[in-house]
């Protein structure tokens, strides 16, 4: 099996990204249970105090905090509808950034890593260290 | 790019303003469930993060 996602092995492609329709979805593991809402459900309570104490202390505005949350979850699960074999790590993180940005929100971080699970091989190379 | 059986880790952090960005982390496979080592891999961050918000009280310190 191929190995994906191998970061010291990543090598760009300048041009334009082919045409590429969803199809179908297989069967996708949720291994942090945010499709059946698990997550989502104790993030929300989390984040939930976060806000009212950031409301308390007058540091941030908890309604920053909410609607940065309600970017990012929308983002994930974008991103978990693209997941398919064949989409590229392009397709995958267009579609995650379209949910937000459309929507006002702004972009801060994103980390994607893919690789086979039977062979995994997602490792990076900090600079200056080759044996890293 | 994807394949069958893989595993996507990945983090997303929008921000509804600049500096001011939620921090998301979630594990998904591809055409299966996980096998036994990222099972055993999620669960253990997964009470990492479990026994961290439960240390979320008014007064607790970093160190």
């Amino acid at each position: 099996m191929s190995v994906h996602g191998s970061w010291h092995r990543r090598r760009a492609e300048p041009g334009p990204l082919p045409a590429w329709s969803p199809g179908p979805r297989p069967e996708l593991g949720d291994i942090g249970g945010i499709m059946a809402g698990q997550r989502w459900t104790d993030d929300g309570h989390l984040i939930a105090a976060l806000s009212e104490a950031f409301r308390e202390a007058g540091a941030v505005p908890g309604e920053f905090v909410e609607a940065a949350q309600a970017a990012s979850r929308g983002a994930i699960a974008a991103l978990a509808e693209a997941l398919r074999p064949g989409a590229t790590d392009h397709q995958v993180l267009a579609l995650a950034e379209q949910a937000y940005v459309a929507q006002g929100g702004l972009h801060q971080i994103h980390y994607l890593g893919i690789t086979a699970m039977d062979d995994p091989a997602l490792g990076c190379r900090l600079s200056g260290r080759p044996d890293a | 790019m994807t394949g069958h059986r893989d595993v996507v880790t990945c983090e997303i952090s929008a921000a509804a303003a600049p500096d001011y960005a939620d921090q998301l982390l979630r594990t998904f496979t591809v055409g299966g469930p996980p096998t036994a080592l990222y099972a055993e891999l999620h669960a253990v961050a997964e009470a990492a993060v479990d026994a961290i918000a439960r240390k979320l009280v008014p007064g607790t310190r970093a160190a």
